[in-house]
């Protein structure tokens, strides 16, 4: 196991690699760098003036110099520093990420408590109005974009409720009630979207194993419902379950740009939504990194986890 | 009618969208314009020009009523007339993030405005409750008097009593001085990475004659130097930030509220201070609520979580939603008198080198119905330049020359002269007052169509857009911005000299060229405002910018918040950045 663990890494580190080319190119294919983003509408400047400003921040050297140079600090441990308020990258992506984190597991954790026994009974329950019932509240996850969700949910709250949860963040040790306030409806309506096709996925996975020989062995021995369907059937499905769930939650990293922005929330969505704007490449770079390493190790994560629901599965 | 038929139907669809909306968004409107737009008065309508002593160097903004707005709203509603409470935080919402703190580095919003609560310049712009009132910009005292003037080139200023920097670790409260104000100038003068080096040109010498008289002497004469001095851009911040390398990220200055802790993307808050040489704020201190979304925003300021909030109301019908639930809102209007956004053409391209082809562009663009269908009826056609420099009181369109007018047949014969009968160019764009340039482009390409011009639009992101705008490499056309200046020689040079950086239209003509530089020594405000007069119509006779009707700006308070008020001649008092000047009288009225 340990040996499969270390192998996995190593081969990350390619993968690695090549993100950070792809997005130390890309970000400079774009028109606009962040000279412009701090003149925006005001002062005026002659071109040798805006060549002083980039020789300044360093990002009129040469394609490879300017890479080269980066590589070398990130071997170091170094992201460097943002080009538009100056403080180090690595700083602002650990403030920031606090926030994603805990709205990320506040989501998951919803999606599964609400997806997987609306898969189970989805699937037991299989074209009944139940069932009917549950595919349609999946279809509309699926369906509505979670900013309208949440323009509606902000809306509907402000008009005909008459009450608002407070715009912003409070973290979890200094007002755990405030958090909460601040966190559930973005993280219903994260965990929402999430839900939605992990129970479409438990759905149709649970209705496959329960056609399976040994369920109905286990049937024909007198065994009950619940224990059939948790047991042997719910256990047998989750492996593509968690397959899934796994590989939604880097879209869910990414998609939580928006939610962040409506619900003013300073995860990392609106860290590199703001460097975008700002053309701030080091922070672009450094956050795209570390979404990358947590996407590869959640697919590890997902691989031994399938080793511990099926004794079948052993790596070496 | 063609025309007739596709506004029926534009204004049936932007309305069934805003239905559902509800309101909900829309609220980005006048970020852009709040920051941009100028402000005027309302009042007689005679058109006529002034005479030349009713428009001074100093107060060139100088603006006599505007033009008759529709009924409903107001430019300036009363303070109350209670005394005044201390105590409270005012909460703003606003769309601006952390950065650097440097002044001298960025003229973006989110550095301007913190720099300009924590500092203060060496004269001022009025501000506050009055300035919305204002014909004209007026210099008014603030590190210093108003400079005595013995002639065009030396102004001597003397030193307020009893400034002193923030009791904040590395100032420790120290004594103000002059010498601060001539290395914070001459900084901005000759630091590398300076962007406001264009406003010293002129200068020769600055000195610190002691330690409450400052001296500058210019080169040759400027009517306009003072102007800018008392901007938002030339904030007095110390040496020691910079000797100590912290100036990017730290603000320790003498204005009235200190700066405690900017969370990026989550908030930034003041403390007052107490020893401010103009007294001590009534707030206990300021707090902005980093909020991108301006459906939130509006939410927010709805639910009553934010005294202020940044780009709430985009045009008068949002004003109307906001009321519908909101009824104790305070709203004021601020009438433009200089248009913001134009149809920018490349002068390069050889197509649009041909004056015909510009005038039938011109021609081509029906205003007024625009102004209907877009504003309904708040808002106004004037041309790029503001009116306020010639005349006393916005003129008709008529008096903005022959191609101010909609005359698709005159339009079409033009383009036939010209060669140009099935015209196509491109546009690229960027969604500064939430939805206003789509609608303004998209109402232009059908009215286009009618004259056999095919003018196609892409709208792009904000710094893609900045980017093309502020370095000229736009291929065809754009819908740019004018950067709004306070002082003349921003509309009567920078915009048009051909050597400026300021002249994004790329504006190349001899004689506009000799008259920008005459105006800019002419001391003689008669002979001075002649050569304005001279540039403002040759500009419109040859159609160099293609000017689009402009929205009037419309800014909402809570009904508990006092003291402060934005609205003025040529945005020098904007909401997005002018809350320093005034945040010391600022007052909640809250329970």
């Amino acid at each position: 196991m340990t040996q499969y663990i270390v192998r996995r890494l190593l081969m990350a580190v390619p993968s690695m690699l090549l993100v950070s080319l792809i997005i130390f190119s890309l970000v400079r294919l774009v028109d606009g760098d962040v000279v412009m983003a701090r003149l925006a509408e005001g002062g005026y400047v002659t071109d040798d003036q805006l060549a002083a400003m980039r020789a300044e921040l360093g990002i009129d050297r040469p394609f490879v110099t300017q890479y080269l140079d980066y590589m070398v600090h990130l071997m170091r441990g170094d992201f460097g520093k943002s080009l538009w308020d100056s403080q180090p990258v690595w700083n602002q992506i650990v403030d920031h990420m606090e926030v994603s984190l805990q709205l990320a597991v506040m989501s998951i954790l919803l999606a599964i408590v609400i997806a997987i026994p609306l898969g189970i009974i989805s699937a037991i329950r299989a074209n009944t109005p139940l069932d009917y019932g549950a595919r349609l509240f999946a279809i509309l996850g699926l369906s509505l974009p979670d900013f309208w969700i949440a323009t509606m949910l902000i809306l509907g709250l402000t008009l005909w409720v008459g009450w608002l949860p407070e715009f912003g963040y409070w973290p979890i040790w200094e007002d755990p009630a405030k958090n909460l306030e601040a966190l559930i409806f973005p993280a219903l309506i994260v965990g929402y979207r999430f839900s939605a096709t992990t129970a479409r996925m438990t759905r149709s996975s649970v209705l496959e194993v329960l056609r399976e020989d040994y369920i109905r062995t286990a049937w024909s021995k007198g065994m009950r419902e619940r224990a059939v369907v948790l047991n042997h059937a719910l256990r047998n499905a989750l492996i593509p379950v968690i397959t899934i769930m796994g590989g939604q939650i880097g879209f869910l990293l990414g998609g939580l740009v928006v939610i962040e922005t409506i619900f003013s929330l300073p995860g990392m969505g609106r860290l590199m939504f703001n460097a975008i704007n700002q053309r701030d490449y080091p922070v672009i770079q450094g956050i795209t990194l570390v979404m990358a390493s947590i996407f590869i190790l959640v697919n590890l994560l997902v691989d031994l986890t399938y080793a511990v629901i099926d004794p079948r599965i052993r790596y070496s | 009618m063609t025309t007739e038929n596709y506004w029926t139907r534009f204004q049936r669809n932007r309305l069934s969208r805003r239905r559902i909306l509800s309101g909900a968004a829309w609220g980005t409107a006048g970020i852009a314009t709040a920051a941009l737009v100028g402000c005027g008065d309302d009042g007689d309508d005679s058109g006529e020009p002034t005479s030349a002593s009713t428009t001074s160097t100093s107060s060139s903004g100088g603006a006599s009523p505007t033009a008759e707005q529709p009924k409903g709203y107001q430019t300036n509603f009363a303070e109350p007339s209670t005394q005044p409470k201390a105590g409270g935080t005012m909460r703003i919402a606003n769309d601006w993030d952390v950065s650097i703190l440097d002044p001298i580095k960025t003229a973006a919003g989110g550095t301007i405005v913190k720099c300009n609560i924590v500092y203060n310049r060496l004269i001022s712009l009025n501000t506050g409750v009055t300035a919305p009132d204002d014909k004209e910009i007026k210099l008014v005292s603030d590190l210093s008097g108003l400079p005595e003037q013995p002639d065009g080139q030396t102004f001597t200023f003397k030193i307020n009593p009893g400034i002193k920097w923030q009791n904040v670790a590395p100032l420790n409260g120290r004594a103000f001085k002059a010498e601060d104000v001539k290395y914070a100038y001459e900084r901005y003068a000759t630091a590398q990475g300076s962007v406001h080096t264009t406003y010293f040109r002129d200068i020769d010498k600055i000195e610190a004659i002691d330690d409450t008289t400052l001296k500058i002497t210019l080169k040759t004469p400027n009517p306009d130097f003072l102007i800018p001095l008392g901007t938002r851009y030339l904030t007095i911040f110390p040496r020691e930030l910079v000797d100590a390398g912290t100036i990017e990220t730290q603000a320790v200055g003498t204005g009235s509220m200190i700066l405690k802790e900017m969370a990026k993307s989550d908030h930034v808050t003041l403390a007052k201070n107490p020893d401010y040489f103009k007294g001590a704020a009534k707030l206990d201190g300021v707090e902005f609520r980093i909020q991108p979304d301006a459906a939130s925003r509006l939410a927010a300021f709805r639910a009553g979580q934010v005294d202020f909030s940044y780009g709430l109301l985009g045009n008068k019908r949002d004003a109307d939603n906001l009321l519908q639930t909101n009824k104790d809102v305070n709203i004021n209007i601020s009438p433009p008198f200089a248009a913001i956004f134009g149809l920018s053409l490349n002068l390069d391209d050889p197509r649009f080198q041909d004056e015909r082809v510009r005038q039938a562009l011109m021609l081509g663009m029906d205003r007024e119905t625009m102004v209907q269908i877009i504003y309904d009826g708040f808002g106004t056609t004037i041309p790029t330049i503001p009116w306020t420099y010639i005349y006393a009181s916005q003129p008709k369109p008529e008096q903005f020359g022959k191609w101010w007018k909609h005359d698709p047949a005159e339009a079409k014969k033009l383009l036939a002269a010209a060669g140009q009968e099935n015209l196509s160019f491109q546009v690229i764009y960027h969604e500064y007052t939430a939805s206003g340039n789509t609608q303004q482009l998209e109402i232009m390409s059908d009215l286009y169509k009618q004259i056999g011009i095919d003018m196609k639009v892409q709208r792009v992101p904000y710094t893609e857009f900045n980017s093309q705008w502020i370095q000229r490499t736009f291929p065809e056309a754009t819908d740019g911005w004018q950067a709004l200046g306070f002082e003349p020689n921003n509309y009567f040079y920078n915009h048009i000299h051909s050597t400026s950086p300021g002249n994004r239209w790329r504006i190349k003509d001899s004689e506009l060229d000799a008259w920008a530089e005459k105006q800019r020594s002419e001391l003689d405000k008669n002979a001075r405002k002649e050569i304005w007069k001279q540039i403002f119509d040759k500009v419109l006779d040859k159609a160099y910018r293609i000017d689009k009707p402009s929205g009037t700006g419309f800014t909402a308070y809570q009904p508990w918040l006092h003291g402060l008020r934005f609205g003025g001649p040529l945005g020098s008092n904007s909401s997005y950045y002018e809350w320093g000047q005034q945040m010391h009288q600022a007052w909640l009225d809250k329970a």
